[in-house]
């Protein structure tokens, strides 16, 4: 088990960090930070799956990024806020190396190489934003949970444990959405799904009905972070059906 | 509170709803299938597809069909000839 980041980490700058690592195993559900309140650590994930959520006035919740093994949540302290009016939970259950937020803002003010790595994986971040809002506007319910579920298997392998009504949330539409397109890639031979358990059959069959919708930020963490973390939208896999 | 189930009535095709959802009444679950079918026609619409999904069938636990709620039903008062006449 690796993190894709910390992996591409100057040794001099890792050894920065690591007396001060925690690792910690992360429940379903588990809340990494709360909305307006104090982010205490920054977690480097080993597995898992973390989705940051953003909600608007309490009515309607939105998830707007996901992060795993190839990065880190809390991405705020970096930029200098304490809080958030966002809050992260894991989706999906795994293992971190945490650290506490003001230890490693004050490396980062020691070794701008390091700052400049973890700044170069929020604007990935960023990028895999704008790439929601894009789809979420521009795309159809079919074409983003193929998205969605690519998102989900590079993180966490061809088997994901989503409910209907949890993916309905990563995806801002009402649940029968979701229980339709299901039922309609698992028809197509693409993923196979018993309840609440979906696993991807056909990655490259995947890619094409996402239509353009996944690819842009694993390209950009690949070009700017690391180039080597096995399966972040690198090699298409086929898995026996 | 009660679980409903939302089947959906695909043109070629049943998809069976495993998990269901909770309302506080069956008149809820009512409006709950409109808005959803006015959902799915809008993301199909969105990028002028045909609308495949003609209903969505209203269960209860036992998986008895309390009500089938057509496509039309949603859609159809929404358009401009049901609306009063503007002038």
């Amino acid at each position: 088990m690796e993190n894709g980041t910390l992996a591409a980490m100057h040794a001099d700058d890792l050894a920065l960090l690591q007396p001060h690592f925690e690792r910690v195993e992360l429940k379903l559900k588990h809340i990494l930070f709360e909305a307006d309140a104090p982010i205490e650590h920054v977690h480097f994930f080993l597995g898992g799956l973390s989705s940051e959520i953003a909600t608007l006035d309490g009515k309607g919740q939105l998830e707007i990024g996901c992060v795993g093994r190839e990065g880190f949540s809390g991405h705020s302290v970096l930029l200098g806020v304490e809080a958030s009016p966002h809050f992260a939970f894991m989706q999906a259950s795994g293992s971190a190396l945490r650290i506490r937020s003001d230890i490693l803002l004050s490396a980062t003010d020691t070794s701008k190489r390091l700052r400049m790595l973890l700044l170069r994986f929020i604007h990935v971040l960023m990028v895999q934003i704008a790439s929601s809002a894009v789809s979420d506007a521009r795309f159809t319910v079919r074409q983003r949970l193929a998205r969605w579920l690519l998102m989900c298997q590079d993180r966490i392998g061809d088997e994901l444990p989503l409910t209907h009504e949890f993916l309905a949330l990563m995806l801002g539409v009402r649940r029968s959405g979701v229980t339709e397109m299901i039922h309609v890639l698992e028809g197509e031979n693409l993923i196979r799904a018993v309840r609440a358990l979906i696993t991807v059959k056909d990655r490259q069959g995947l890619i094409d009905v996402a239509a353009g919708c996944y690819g842009l930020p694993e390209s950009e963490y690949r070009r700017l972070i690391n180039p080597n973390l096995q399966s972040l939208g690198t090699t298409p896999r086929r898995t026996a059906s | 509170m009660t679980r409903y189930f939302f089947n959906i009535r695909r043109r070629t095709s049943l998809c069976i709803d495993e998990e269901g959802q909770e309302f506080a009444s069956f008149a809820e679950a009512y409006m709950g299938a409109i808005s959803s079918l006015c959902e799915i026609a809008g993301d199909s619409l969105k990028t002028a597809d045909p609308v495949e999904v003609y209903a969505i069938e209203v269960t209860d636990t036992a998986g008895a069909v309390l009500h089938s709620v057509t496509m039309t039903e949603a859609v159809l008062p929404l358009l401009p000839e049901k609306q009063a006449a503007i002038v």
